[in-house]
């Protein structure tokens, strides 16, 4: 039984060893833009950069239904004051353009 | 040989390996839709491909992989984790360190590792495809927020396992069981997070399709694909296919956990669908796949020459895909596609159509799949907040010369 443990033991450093089990790095930085050191206090001890960078043109209250998502069912750290902070930010960096 | 020479030499080569791979890497895929740039990356145990996001990974397959052939290779399945931290680390899923437990309202807790299960329980083999309740969610309009994913959220493997049944019974269900919560060894970065948790009902854990799978496609599970063990449900979406599955509990009543309620539901109406950008006044938890089907031999913008043929995937929920129609002018008449080989009512079914353009310039191409309920795809896009569960007729744009 012992040998067994050690033959699949063995066998299972080997395989591990033959192949690199480290991710890739993220590669996709914030706008630096007023607010990025809130998203980057408030956000990304979740995700990644790219959570937000590939959404679609949201609104203000599309945005802010995420932060408040985040907030309230995450448990994301975002304090009352820096929501509407963060939304300048993701707006102005991310959002849809207001329509005239 | 001077030892430290051969060192800094390995190093340089080290560094020229890996600066050529970050070239490699750099290739850019646009999706067709807004804000659709991605990156092929590679990731341990895959070839290149299309990256949503890095932590944690969400890993789309390029659709071109699904012309390859039926099974979906493991190196091109896509990924797709909740939180970071995700995958697990390499340390907790060694098969020394690895066990499932079978806890709660049982009469024998049980505690096994992969070899015990694959020693124990009778190993049975399904094809299945798996999809993500998201997929193509970035062709929804209007836009919604989430994970903007194309087509390649799904795949079809050959999965091999015990029966979660056999399990089950082996640990003697409490009469009081209702539903059978589901956890994996990844885990939130912060407790104020919820665990990645799933329920499924007595009635439906005791399926004997449903699967606590070791094997894909003839191989350990990869890294990124659940390793060593996951649960696979046939028919059903990737939200319930819980990987690095190490908890299995018994519970005597209605999960309310955030990944059940209020995460992954759809509104309680006909096809999920509810009028474009309104919310949904009941909702329930997503479950089966609807009908879906797709051109895979011809891209948007292909080119062809005299008469071509076409080849395509269909599947469905589960009760088996009946016919598939295709349409070369834009869903105006339909011709029966022929079905390839039956893999079985969970798998991607191959159909195949010759087409011969009757004049030179541009055609839509369309195709339809309608399952062994009567169950079909819509013309039109449907839509729902959470962008789940598209099955619109797809189009192809082609050119004949």
């Amino acid at each position: 039984m012992i040998r067994i443990f050690y033959f699949h033991f063995f066998v299972f450093i080997f395989i591990a060893a033959a192949e690199d089990w480290t991710l890739p790095a993220e590669q996709v930085v914030l706008k630096p833009n007023p607010g990025a050191d809130l998203v980057k206090a408030n956000c990304l001890m979740c995700h990644s950069v790219d959570y937000i960078t590939t959404q679609p043109s949201l609104t203000r209250d599309q945005w802010k239904a995420s932060v408040t998502k985040m907030q309230q069912k995450y448990g994301a750290p975002v304090v009352a004051e820096s929501v509407d902070p963060l939304l300048d930010y993701l707006l102005r960096s991310y959002g849809k353009p207001a329509t005239p | 040989m001077n030892p430290a020479l051969s060192r800094r030499d390995f190093l340089r080569h080290a560094a020229l390996l890996a600066a050529s791979t970050a070239l490699a890497e750099d290739a850019i895929v646009r999706l067709p839709f807004d804000n659709g740039e991605r990156s092929l990356v590679k990731y341990p145990q895959k070839r290149p491909l299309l990256r949503l996001s890095a932590r944690p990974p969400q890993l789309e397959t390029p659709f071109a992989v699904f012309n390859e052939g039926l099974t979906t290779p493991n190196d091109a399945f896509f990924v797709r984790y909740h939180l970071s931290g995700s995958p697990p680390p390499r340390e907790v899923l060694a098969p020394e360190a690895f066990r499932v437990q079978v806890l709660g309202k049982v009469k024998t807790p049980l505690k096994l590792s992969v070899e015990e299960l694959k020693a124990k329980f009778e190993p049975v083999e399904i094809v299945a495809v798996n999809q993500c309740s998201g997929n193509s969610r970035g062709f929804f309009q209007p836009r919604v927020p989430g994970g903007q994913l194309a087509n390649g959220a799904m795949g079809n493997a050959k999965w091999r396992g015990a029966r979660l049944k056999d399990v089950l019974e082996k640990a003697g269900l409490a009469p009081e069981a209702k539903q059978v919560l589901l956890n994996g060894l990844d885990a939130p970065p912060a407790p104020t997070v919820p665990d990645f948790i799933k329920a499924i009902d007595v009635g439906q854990a005791l399926d004997p399709d449903l699967l606590l799978a070791y094997e894909m496609n003839g191989e350990p599970l990869p890294w990124l694909n659940g390793f060593p063990l996951r649960l696979v449900v046939p028919g059903h979406y990737g939200t319930y296919w819980i990987k690095h599955l190490h908890e299995i509990t018994v519970v005597d009543e209605t999960f309310k956990g955030f990944w059940m309620d209020p995460a992954y539901r759809i509104p309680d109406t006909e096809c999920a669908a509810i009028e474009p950008g309104t919310t949904a006044k009941h909702t329930i938890p997503i479950s089966r796949f609807n009908v879906r089907s797709f051109i895979t031999s011809l891209a948007d913008g292909a080119k062809i020459k005299g008469e071509t043929l076409v080849r395509g995937i269909a599947f469905d929920g589960g009760y088996g895909i009946r016919e598939v129609l295709f349409s070369e002018d834009d869903g105006r008449s339909w011709r029966a596609a022929e079905l390839g080989k039956d893999a079985g009512k969970y798998s991607f079914r191959e159909w195949t159509i010759a087409f011969t353009p009757r004049r030179a310039g541009e055609y839509k191409l369309r195709v339809k799949a309608t399952n062994r309920l009567g169950q079909s795809q819509p013309l039109d896009p449907l839509w729902n907040p959470a962008g789940y569960m598209r099955n619109v007729v797809e189009t192809v744009h082609i050119t004949a010369a």
